[in-house]
């Protein structure tokens, strides 16, 4: 360490290390600069500017051009040959000038046409009228007669199931009439004559065997006999008795028998007359929904038929057209002009026939014409009806001050575009002259307005970037602050910012020779 | 003061190794994303409508194909800060990826939304983040979805197909130049001919083999065919990037060799017998 010291001294002494200091500093020096030289080119170079207070101006140009006030049409009846011309485009007509000659043969030729076309119409509509008449009259005769056959229908079906229930109401009853068969039987046989004589027969004998028996008791002689009658009263008892048996037997099966085939016809009966009032019952209704038909179809309301109104109307144009026809007629076939003005436009040429287009085209001679000019939809936010606006004419340098918008229609083929209309003195312009409309609108007084290229935007926000001194190892140096701001109105310079955001001391940032965002260190721009 | 110089020599030529190397591959990790890409300058103009005429040729499962044509001078703007820039219009019928692989993929069917590249964006809006936000193009409002890092202002948009029912004179969407790459590696080498074969497509093809220079794949004729290609020709959108790229490597590449030739010189002491004895 001593010798080290010891070698340092002697150097300096021999001036050497000094040397070699004074080259390390200013080789340190050489690098400084060159890597301040290095940095200060790295960085973005800025111009400023301060907030202003002023208003935006909205200026909104366009261009236009100058456009008739009124036009007026003179056109006759298309189809009609024409003779001769008198005036060419251009021309200026007084009021009663004559304008064309019609071919009066040609006129004449038409009206006779469009006459019998009118007759044949007048014909033709005639025979709607009466054949409408006589259907009318066939359809109210066939609605009545159909009214008539339903009604019938309903009154017969009415009757006829009457009559089928009264039927079938007696069969019911002579049904549940009918007897069982014991008393049936009883009946039968109660008046049954040869069963009462034979019932008398067995009775008689029994009373006999009765009588002998009592005399047989009184009176002792002839017992015998009397026994002996008394047996053989008996024997013809049982006899008489078994004969009554055998007859009443005989006739139970005869009466069961007859009681059986009466009822079985009584059923039937009845059968029978419910199968015919239920045919009767459908019968009448058939009958009866087949006359509701027909009725409704004979009230049913026609189709429309629009011919004989259609053949009015024609016949009515026809007749409008005839009469004009028979109007130029009447006048010669001289057309003449109604109005003051200028001819624009002539559509029509000696021998041909005139078309729809309107002959002739006439401008009115006025003080004043129409400039029009079209704007966007944001332009047509700073305009309107009242306000003053400046057109500058292309030919001849020509300016009109102060001229008063007077409409302002949105363009029926574009709704993003307006037309602007104007009133502007005809004096030293031409219809079709082409110039530029100008419209100022200021706004009210901003306090911080500042050049639209301060402003920055990322889709989201706006913002502008504000310079800042700041001090750092290095010095002094520049940096930028992004502060988002609101933007109150703007034009294409100017925009007007939302106070609180910066103060008018600030410098905003206008202008950067490189990408910057905030934060980043700055320097000045210099001439 | 000789072998201090010598010694300079040594250490200068290693820094250049170092500086070039680390370049070289940060060159090629951006290249990378371009390699294989064709670049056709179409002999006929072509309209999507006639080069996807149906759905029968399925490109998905060849190559993928990108129509794109430029025009110089184009206008666009942002009209809330009434601001106007010039640039390259680029209006592409397929993905942006095969003109700039490392940004936003834009597709076909995308028709409102474009790339810009960041000076544009700078011009237009005074900021570099603007994704999202819009600018106007031919009376059309498109939204920004990716930037570009591009040397040339550009301004890419995707046209929109015509109707089939369109005849061929009616078409005003006609493109000039189409960019491809095969999608399977193998098919590599027949890309301008299945373009001639199935899509019609033909014209003057520029080989633009991004990556590392020299590349044993190409010729020496082909790179020449394509150097003098964009010498003569005016170069477009990629070729400006190839352009860029290879310049850029050659740039690299002489430090290298300078640098080997410094170190070869410390190493072997030929600076003393050439130079310094003499």
């Amino acid at each position: 360490m001593r010798e080290y010291l010891l070698t340092l001294i002697h150097l300096w002494k021999k001036k050497k290390i000094s040397v070699l200091f004074a080259k390390f500093l200013l080789f340190m020096l050489l690098c400084t600069i060159l890597s301040r030289g290095i940095y200060a080119k790295g960085m973005a170079q800025v111009t400023t500017g301060s907030p202003k207070k002023m208003s935006i101006s909205h200026k909104v140009q366009s261009e236009g051009f100058i456009e008739k006030n009124q036009e007026a049409s003179i056109h006759i009846p298309s189809g009609i040959r024409i003779e001769s011309v008198f005036v060419k485009q251009g021309q200026i007509v007084e009021n009663d000038t004559p304008l064309f000659q019609i071919d009066m043969d040609d006129l004449q030729e038409i009206i006779k046409e469009k006459a019998n076309e009118v007759e044949k119409l007048t014909l033709q509509i005639n025979d709607i009228v009466s054949n409408q008449q006589y259907h009318a009259t066939k359809e109210a005769q066939d609605a009545k007669r159909a009214a008539q056959d339903y009604a019938l229908a309903q009154a017969s079906g009415n009757r006829q199931i009457g009559e089928a229930a009264y039927d079938l109401q007696r069969s019911q009853e002579q049904l549940e009439q009918w007897k069982d068969f014991p008393s049936y039987l009883k009946d039968n046989l109660e008046h049954d004559l040869q069963r009462a004589a034979l019932t008398r027969e067995v009775e008689r004998l029994r009373e006999e065997i009765n009588m002998l028996k009592d005399h047989s008791q009184s009176v002792s002689a002839n017992v015998l006999d009397k026994e002996e009658q008394i047996r053989k009263k008996k024997i013809e008892l049982e006899n008489a008795s078994k004969s009554l048996d055998d007859y009443i037997n005989s006739m139970t099966s005869q009466l069961e028998k007859q009681w059986k085939e009466r009822k079985e016809t009584l059923e039937e009966d009845l059968h029978a007359k419910e199968k015919a009032y239920y045919d009767t019952g459908e019968t009448a209704a058939n009958s009866l929904l087949e006359a509701g038909r027909t009725m409704e179809d004979a009230s049913m309301e026609k189709p429309s038929d629009s011919t004989l109104e259609i053949y009015k109307l024609d016949r009515e144009e026809k007749t409008r057209k005839l009469a004009k026809l028979k109007d130029l007629q009447a006048i010669g076939g001289i057309i003449t002009s109604d109005i003051s003005g200028f001819v624009t436009k002539v559509n029509i040429t000696p021998g041909e026939r005139s078309n729809d287009l309107g002959c002739i085209l006439l401008a009115l001679t006025e003080e004043s014409f129409n400039f029009c000019a079209s704007i966007t939809k944001e332009q047509r936010k700073y305009v309107n009806i009242g306000d003053t606006a400046h057109i500058y004419f292309q030919r001849g340098s020509h300016t009109l001050e102060n001229i008063r918008i007077e409409r302002v229609e949105e363009d029926p083929a574009n709704p993003e575009n307006y037309y602007i209309y104007a009133s502007v003195p005809s004096k030293n312009l031409t219809i079709g002259e082409t110039g530029v409309l100008e419209i100022v609108k200021q706004s009210e007084h901003y306090p911080y307005c500042v050049s639209l290229e301060a402003l920055h935007g990322d889709g989201i926000h706006i913002y502008v970037l504000v310079l800042h001194e700041k001090e750092t190892i290095l010095g002094t140096e520049l940096y930028v602050e992004r502060r988002n701001v609101k933007v109150l109105d703007k034009n294409e310079t100017y925009a007007a910012l939302e106070a609180g955001t910066i103060t008018e001391q600030e410098n905003i940032v206008l202008t950067s020779t490189k990408p910057i965002v905030g934060g980043d260190i700055v320097r000045l721009f210099e001439e | 003061m000789m072998p201090r110089l010598h010694l300079a020599l040594g250490v200068t030529g290693l820094f250049l190794l170092l500086f070039s190397v680390i370049s070289l591959g940060w060159t090629w990790n951006k290249v990378k994303n371009y390699q294989d890409i064709h670049i056709i300058h179409l002999s006929k103009e072509a309209s999507p409508s006639k080069v996807f005429p149906s759905s029968s040729i399925k490109e998905e499962e060849t190559i993928a194909i990108t129509l794109f044509s430029e025009e110089k001078g184009q206008i666009i703007s942002n009209k809330y800060f009434n601001r106007f820039t010039e640039v390259k219009a680029i209006s592409i019928f397929g993905s942006s990826t095969l003109l700039f692989p490392n940004s936003y993929p834009l597709e076909k069917e995308d028709l409102t939304g474009c790339l810009i590249d960041i000076h544009t964006a700078w011009e237009l809006f005074g900021d570099v983040d603007v994704v999202g936000a819009n600018i106007d193009y031919q009376n059309k409002t498109y939204e920004i979805r990716g930037l570009l890092n591009h040397p040339v202002p550009v301004f890419l948009y995707e046209s929109p197909m015509s109707p089939p029912s369109l005849k061929e004179e009616e078409e005003n969407i006609l493109f000039s130049q189409v960019a491809a790459k095969a999608l399977h590696p193998s098919d590599k080498k027949e890309v301008a001919q299945k373009l001639r074969n199935l899509y019609n497509l033909e014209g003057q093809e520029s080989i633009l083999n991004f990556g590392r220079i020299p590349d044993f794949n190409l010729s020496w004729k082909e790179h020449k065919s394509a150097l003098w290609y964009l010498i003569l020709k005016e170069s477009n959108c990629v070729e400006t990037v190839y352009l860029i790229y290879l310049s850029q490597q050659i740039y690299y590449y002489s430090f290298f060799f300078l640098g080997l030739f410094f170190f070869v010189v410390y190493r072997k002491g030929l600076l003393d017998h050439t130079f310094f004895n003499s």
